[in-house]
């Protein structure tokens, strides 16, 4: 240790280093809000900008005043005017109007804003002054965060997707991710059904792993594994680096970067309220089809009568008045509710932006709902050469997840739903009942149990930055990410029925919290020199991360009373478990933009990674990434009229994952390997290794190559711009079963297989203005293929996608397919007479007519495992999404339309609705073969189902295309000179309505599937619904007021 | 104020230490850690996925006497000859017979290094001896449900080592015999009240009989004198004894009694199916497995009716029902329940069926089976060995040893004593074995001795029938399936392995 310290003269050590980082946090954290609140808001600007009469008030020597408006005269608010060369600057007011303080009246004015190309305007000694900006081409001067910095839109030559905050500002789900769905080319964003709260998963350009990892977020400079926490309507835009250039983030950039950047205050804005609240109800799209009483008790006699067998003598032991339909008594109509409030301005030096939000949103499926409470505040505050910056947001949300809904074994028509003579009031059919083995019932099990997941999340992040000489700036930046997290379970004791199923006899109480903290302390160098028509961006940095994790859990059962829901209140320990883990990571990197005039443009970036999840073999990696771009309309042999701007530009990089678990790289022993032992049986404790460790786990590795052409035409009106991408993932992470006779079969990571990805992403925009007729649209397509191109030496497919409580799956991931594709048996009808089963003459299955015609695959005369074949993925081959826009006078129109195809869904609710063992419960088992009803779908009947008909088939595997019309939202803003009577700057009424219509040839609830989590949130159970939450269509109203 | 934030270089970043699990290099230093280490190699043998359920599948469901319902393809596939390598339920079964071997295979290195002042020769060589007597627990149930299996008796080392190809069966059985003698050399003849259960110079003794007779049986060699002789060093000392009652073996309260040489311990506070994780089912799981339909969640056993048959062919000296058939099986007789109902309510459909009745447990005003999660599982011990067996083993081992040995007659007649059973008289060696095979069925059905009784008679495709296998569509035996399949897994990751005949 001593040498150590010796070696490395070093201010940051271990311990000290990381208590100089909460202490740096904190000093600047009061310094930034200290400068905002102790600097009086500069009156004379406030005022400039809410009143025209203080312009002459204030009026000065060198006080220029001025409109600015667009092409068609009409004013810019908003617009950004800073006196050139300087920091002094300020915003328009409503009108377009504003008032500048200039040093020096032959000095020039950069005038700016948004999808409008920046203007420098001389001052030539005139005090008034109008300046009338163009819309930009695609907003070539638009600036685009990019790692650890921004850039202008027309110097970027990698693919970026820019998503501007008002697309997903008024989410009716209130989440962040979702909103995303559709909203750029090549992200795909994979829902997990409809319930408030539920997870998604990003996927940027196709899977490249085998993992779970989402791609790297980074709100605001502090690095996040998901953004589902935040408030939309916090957000200001949204990059998503979809190529090499995510390769600045190194080894986390594998799955692609999400940046996030959340609205600050202004400089030189008066204070400014906005007040938002929404209110509606959501509904199931539709209903299933669930037999009646009657028919379902038809369906099983018939079941016996098929196999020849006697029912149970309780086989009729049910109430013959009951007709009870569980599904219908589980929806209902679920209020949501968003309110925010926001205020925000600046002085001249400071900037701030305090904002709150409550979501408050129940589920259409009883015993599901979720609430959110946020608080953000951003502040900037600078000083000469320093500048400091400073981000904290708050949050609480608590999820109470309905996740028994539609699972197996849920309800049968013929028991009560509510039987207040049981204990927990509620009813199931008793085992033999019907011939049914198990039935609880999933409303009452729903109803009793409180399930309670809270989150706290803090995301924090203060900067200070000094500028050395001009041009050369260094920034510290401290960031950390906390997470406090806890899944509360209390089952409390009931009796539906005598099955295993249906009664809880001793009430249990689960109580697991995590806490994650992640701080990282970022130093960055950056250089900004232009020499002639070179100009040169540079970057260097340097970064140290400390994540962890501390999880605890306790379980505890046999409770005197179910009103006592805590860890004291129970008898009994069942279990605890708690666990450190630890990563540290290391990185150093560095970054050179390069552009000639604008015209040419190049860049290179390289960063190298160290991470404490893998061993020394491997520790460390390095991902290079270069890019190249040509603007070719800025050349002088380029004159074509119509044609505003044409860029064609490449990239190449690669990315990393450390797609990892701590310490998977170390060989560990097991120490509750236990056996019963003594006269008094007691558990002894059993030490034993279980598992293997592979001490050569390394990076998975990531190529992309990007080719892209983008460009605009006729003043702005039609912009696009079009990628082909190709993405080689190599080394990848499997968690790969080990040969039993090992001594152990937990499966442990390789670093084994490579997957293959490669699209093409179209996007298309036309804005126009008609007199007061704003429109715009825009399409978007993308195109992929998702290939597993190895596995790796020895390694047989993963097989994964239970759908039922039978060991049968139907996933399967091998070489030549997409990840978790459909695998099983392909049917041909139902076999209707025993001349056909001769016919076929195969072996390996005893069919009988009724049974399904199972396709022998590989000819050789015997159904058995050999005959599966590939049936369907849950991968799209495409995906697209037109968004038209629209205001006139004050009305505005949103039309999102939302589409993709090529895939499939895996409808395992299927098993349930035909073949579950305690009964068909779906309107189409009705259509089950008989020898009078010759169905060529629906096998018949059984319960033995000694020719498994019920096992893998096509028969669950149905077209997972859809169109929807996703969002509509009419608005109408009442005009300003009205609502300024009533000291409004703004005043909006909107209407709001998700999934509006939805064209899909599915059969079950929704087409948004996801991932079927009740098995796991891996890749490998994509697009199985087995019990996945229903979409619903959900319609709010609400209101915006600005003061 | 803020410059000088030199970038730091701290060496110790990417250290981190694990501190939730064991790390090998600290551990196999004490005497205590010798002793967890062993019951690590035990645990595998109780919990569901071996004893604790599914050995019952693969011994009893698949005997000539058992006739499951069908249920959702987790417990019939055994008992048909229908089972797929993918079968689920084969590979966790096989995952933890191999557990077992690694486990001691790795104590049998390391233990013999450990120093440890405290650590007496008597406590590591008892130790040892278990590592080798389950070691050849395992390897026994290995060879004779799969038959060609890798033969490791080292612990791999690192990632290529763990993957080898099958061994001929005769080394396995050789590496068996010397196992269990030289546990047979080291374990003691019992443990204190603390330590019950564990393996003893009697469930040692008694195993290596077993394995000679078994390989006489399946190997065509002659070693019922090796059998026999083990059997009579169990007999003659005079450690082991029949209970008074049949039906003592049966319940929970006369556990590990003095007719037993090993059984299986069960506890009833599981809360997961599995092993290796804290406080998973370690019940007698496999109760809801043997329970009639309507009595169980799964959807029941019914037994072939000629068993019922072979105990009502001989009645008891004073004139009675074979009281043995009262532990065994349900039938229509009356006194007979099926727990709180009477056989005539439980099986009001069919009077004629036939139920299970060992190990159902009829404890505490229990309604029906339960596995553990919910209600009252049963915690029965399974017996392994039992000295009723002992006796029947030795019987046939001698009678093929020494046809028509006296003594071999009256080791039958000794099990038939207790249950007031006439006793055989003296007759020629043929007769004689089939009275010892009569027995074994009265005495010892569903204790998952018959299908293995079967396989070593050589009987399993003449016996096992359609009719026999009837509520699953007949029986799938194709030649080779008396063995089972290797777990497709194996196959999978193991390139060395090649799939049993019978399955391809």
């Amino acid at each position: 240790m001593k040498k150590q310290d010796i070696d490395t003269p070093s201010i940051f050590h271990s311990h000290t280093n990381l208590l100089l980082s909460y202490t740096l946090f904190i000093v600047f954290f009061l310094v930034s809000v200290f400068s905002v609140y102790a600097h009086p808001l500069n009156e004379k600007v406030e005022k400039s900008v809410l009143s025209k009469y203080t312009i002459a008030y204030s009026k000065q020597e060198n006080t220029i005043t001025g409109t600015v408006l667009d092409s068609e005269n009409r004013p810019l608010a908003g617009a950004n005017i800073v006196e050139k060369g300087t920091t002094n600057g300020t915003q328009t007011d409503f009108d377009g109007n504003f008032s500048l303080e200039v040093s020096d009246l032959n000095a020039a004015l950069e005038v700016s804003y948004i999808g409008f190309a920046t203007k420098e305007v001389p001052i030539d000694g005139v005090t008034s002054i109008t300046i009338v900006l163009e819309e930009s081409a695609a907003g070539l001067d638009e600036v685009v965060v990019v790692g650890y910095g921004t850039q202008k839109k027309g110097n970027v030559s990698g693919a970026v997707s820019s998503i501007k905050g008002d697309a997903v500002n008024n989410v009716v789900t209130g989440n962040a991710t979702q909103a995303l769905v559709g909203k750029a080319t090549g992200v795909r964003v994979e829902v997990n059904g409809g319930a408030p709260g539920a997870g998604s998963n990003i996927i940027i350009r196709g899977t490249g792993s085998l993992s779970n990892q989402d791609p790297l977020y980074v709100i605001d400079g502090v690095f996040s594994d998901n953004m589902d926490f935040l408030n939309p309507s916090d957000i200001e835009s949204i990059e998503v680096l979809k190529d090499a250039t995510a390769s600045i983030y190194g080894a986390r950039s594998g799955q692609g970067v999400i940046l996030i950047s959340t609205k600050k205050g202004k400089q030189n804005q008066a204070m400014r309220i906005d007040l938002d609240g929404s209110w509606g109800f959501a509904n199931p799209v539709r209903q299933l089809d669930i037999m009646n009483a009657s028919d379902f008790i038809a369906n099983r006699q018939q079941a016996y009568a098929n196999d020849g067998t006697t029912p149970p003598s309780n086989f009729n032991d049910f109430d013959s008045s009951i007709d009870s339909d569980i599904q219908d008594a589980s929806f209902r109509s679920a209020l949501v509710q968003n309110y925010g409030l926001r205020i925000s301005g600046g002085g001249e030096s400071s900037t701030y932006s305090i904002s709150v939000n409550r979501l408050d949103q129940e589920g259409i499926v009883r015993a599901s709902d979720f609430e959110r409470t946020s608080l953000r505040l951003n502040t900037s505050a600078k000083k000469g050469r320093f500048n400091f910056t400073q981000s904290l947001f708050l949050a609480q949300s608590i999820n109470r997840p309905n996740i028994v809904f539609g699972t197996e074994y849920g309800h049968l028509p013929i028991s009560p739903i509510l039987d207040t003579d049981n204990d927990g009031g509620y009813g199931a059919a008793n085992t033999g009942v019907a011939g049914n083995t198990r039935s609880t019932n999933y409303l009452g099990i729903a109803e009793l149990t409180q399930r309670e997941n809270t989150n706290y999340n803090i995301l924090g992040n203060i900067a200070g930055e000094y500028e050395i000489i001009d041009g050369l700036k260094y920034k510290l930046n401290l960031s950390i990410n906390y997470n406090n997290g806890r899944n509360f379970t209390f089952i409390p004791t009931y009796f539906m029925s005598n099955s295993d199923v249906g009664l809880n006899p001793i009430a249990d109480l689960d109580d697991y919290r995590s806490t994650f903290v992640s701080t990282i302390v970022e130093n960055l160098l950056t250089y900004t020199k232009s020499f002639g028509e070179h100009n040169f961006d540079l970057l260097a940095g340097y970064s140290e991360q400390r994540d962890k994790t501390e999880t605890i859990g306790v379980e505890v059962e046999n409770f005197f009373s179910n009103d006592t829901r805590t860890i004291n209140a129970g008898s009994d320990d069942v279990r605890r478990a708690g666990t450190l883990l630890p990563r540290n990571i290391r990185s150093y990197f560095g970054r050179l933009n390069y552009d000639y005039s604008g015209k040419y443009l190049f860049s290179a970036s390289i960063r190298r990674d160290g991470s404490s999840n893998f061993g020394l073999n491997n520790r460390f990696g390095v991902f290079p990434s270069v890019s190249a771009g040509w603007n070719i309309s800025q050349e002088a042999f380029f004159d074509v009229d119509f044609v505003d701007n044409l860029k064609i530009r490449g990239s190449w990089g690669k990315l990393g994952s450390d797609n990892l678990d701590p310490f998977q790289y170390v060989t560990a022993l097991n120490i509750t390997s236990q056996y019963v032992l003594g006269t008094g049986q007691q558990r002894s404790s059993g030490v034993a290794q279980i598992q293997f460790a592979n001490p050569d786990l390394k990076w998975e590795e990531t190529t992309t190559t990007n080719i892209g052409i983008e460009g605009s035409f006729l003043s702005g009106k039609i912009s696009f711009s079009v990628d082909y991408f190709d993405k080689l993932s190599e080394d990848i992470l499997a968690n790969l079963p080990v040969n039993p006779t090992s001594g152990t079969n937990v499966s442990i990571p390789f670093n084994s297989a490579t997957l293959s990805n490669n699209g093409l992403e179209f996007s298309l925009t036309h804005r126009n203005s008609v007199n007061e007729f704003n429109y715009s649209a825009t399409a978007n397509i993308s195109t992929l293929n998702n290939e597993v191109t190895e596995l790796g030496e020895g390694v047989n497919p993963i097989t994964a996608g239970g759908f039922t409580d039978e060991s049968f799956n139907s996933t399967r991931t091998e070489e030549g397919f997409a990840v978790g594709y459909f695998y099983g048996f392909k049917t041909n009808g139902v076999y209707q007479n025993q001349a056909e089963i001769d016919a076929d003459n195969l072996t390996g299955r005893a069919v009988v007519p009724g049974d399904l015609r199972i396709v022998d695959i590989n000819n050789d005369n015997i159904i058995d495992s050999e005959d599966r074949t590939f049936l369907g993925s849950p991968i799209p081959d495409y995906e697209y999404s037109l968004n038209l826009e629209a205001d006139y006078k004050g009305f505005d129109i949103r039309l999102f339309f939302q589409g993709l195809g090529g895939n499939q869904i895996f409808n395992g609710k299927l098993f349930e609705g035909i073949f579950a063992q305690n009964g068909a419960k779906f309107e189409i088992a009705k259509d089950a073969w008989t020898p009078d009803n010759p169905s060529n779908t629906i096998p018949r009947a059984t319960i033995a189902d000694p020719a498994v008909n019920r096992q893998t088939t096509d028969l669950y595997v149905e077209s997972g295309a859809y169109f929807r019309l996703q969002n509509v939202a009419l608005g109408y803003a009442f005009p300003l000179d009205i609502i300024e009577k009533i000291k409004l700057s703004k005043l909006r009424l909107f209407i709001n309505i998700e999934n509006a219509f939805t064209i899909d040839d599915y059969s079950g609830y929704y087409p948004v599937i996801g991932r079927n989590i009740s098995r796991g949130n891996t890749l490998f159970n994509r697009g199985v619904d087995e019990n996945t939450y229903p979409t619903p269509r959900t319609i709010t109203m609400g209101l915006q007021i600005s003061l | 104020m803020l410059f000088a934030v030199i970038p730091s270089c701290n060496k110790d970043l990417l250290e981190v230490t694990e501190q939730n699990r064991l790390n090998p290099d600290v551990f196999w230093q004490t005497a205590d850690q010798a002793n967890s280490a062993i019951i690590g190699a035990y645990s595998p043998l109780g919990n569901q996925w071996g004893w604790g359920r599914m050995m019952n599948l693969f011994t009893t469901y698949r005997s000539d006497a058992t006739n499951p319902i069908p249920f959702q393809g987790v417990t019939t596939d055994a008992a048909n000859f229908s089972i797929e390598p993918t079968f689920g339920r084969l590979q966790e079964t096989w995952g933890e017979l191999w557990k077992t071997v690694l486990r001691a295979n790795t104590i049998l290195v390391e233990v013999p290094n450990i120093e440890d002042p405290q650590f007496s020769d008597e406590q590591r060589n008892q130790i040892l001896g278990e590592a080798h007597y389950l070691r050849a627990y395992q390897y026994f149930y290995l060879v004779t449900l799969f038959r060609n299996v890798p033969l490791i008796t080292e612990p791999a080392l690192t990632l290529a080592e763990i993957k080898n190809g099958a061994s001929d069966p005769e080394l396995v059985w050789q590496q068996i015999i010397s196992d269990l003698q030289a546990a047979q050399a080291s374990l003691p003849e019992t443990w204190d009240d603390a330590n019950t259960g564990r393996a003893t110079w009697g469930a040692a003794t008694g195993l290596l009989g077993k394995t000679h007779l078994y390989r006489s049986g399946l190997e065509n060699v002659n070693e019922y004198a090796l059998a026999a002789a083990e059997f009579k060093k169990i007999i003659d000392s005079g450690l082991y004894q029949l209970m008074p009652d049949h039906a003592d073996n049966f319940g929970n309260d006369k556990e590990n009694n003095v007719e037993s040489l090993f059984e299986i311990q069960f506890d009833d506070t599981g809360l997961s199916w599995g092993g290796d994780i804290i406080n998973d089912l370690r019940t007698a799981a496999f109760e809801p497995d043997l329970a009639p339909p309507g009595y169980t969640s799964q959807s029941g056993l019914l037994i072939n009716t000629w068993v019922r048959d072979a105990f009502l062919a001989e009645q008891t000296t004073d004139g009675q029902i074979d009281p043995r058939a009262f532990n065994t099986i349900l039938w229509n007789e009356p006194g007979v329940m099926v727990y709180l109902d009477t056989f005539q309510e439980a099986f009001a459909d069919n009077l004629n069926a036939v139920g299970c009745r060992k190990y159902l447990d009829f404890r505490d005003g229990k309604e029906q089976s339960d596995f553990g999660f919910a209600g009252t599982p049963s915690v029965i011990n399974r017996r392994i060995i039992r000295y009723a067996d002992i006796l029947l083993l030795y019987a046939e081992a001698l009678n093929e040893a020494e046809p028509n040995s006296s003594l071999a007659l009256d080791a039958l007649n000794l099990v038939r004593e207790r249950s007031k059973m006439v006793p055989k008289a003296a007759s020629d060696q043929a007769t004689l074995t089939q009275q010892i095979r009569d027995e074994r069925v009265l005495e010892l059905m569903f204790e998952g001795d018959r299908y293995l009784d079967l396989l070593r008679w050589g009987m399993i495709p003449d016996v096992i029938t359609d009719e026999l296998k009837s509520n699953m569509g007949g029986s799938q035996y194709r030649p080779g399936r008396e063995y089972l399949p290797i777990p497709q897994i194996e196959v999978d990751t193991n390139p060395l392995y090649e799939q049993n005949e019978g399955y391809n």
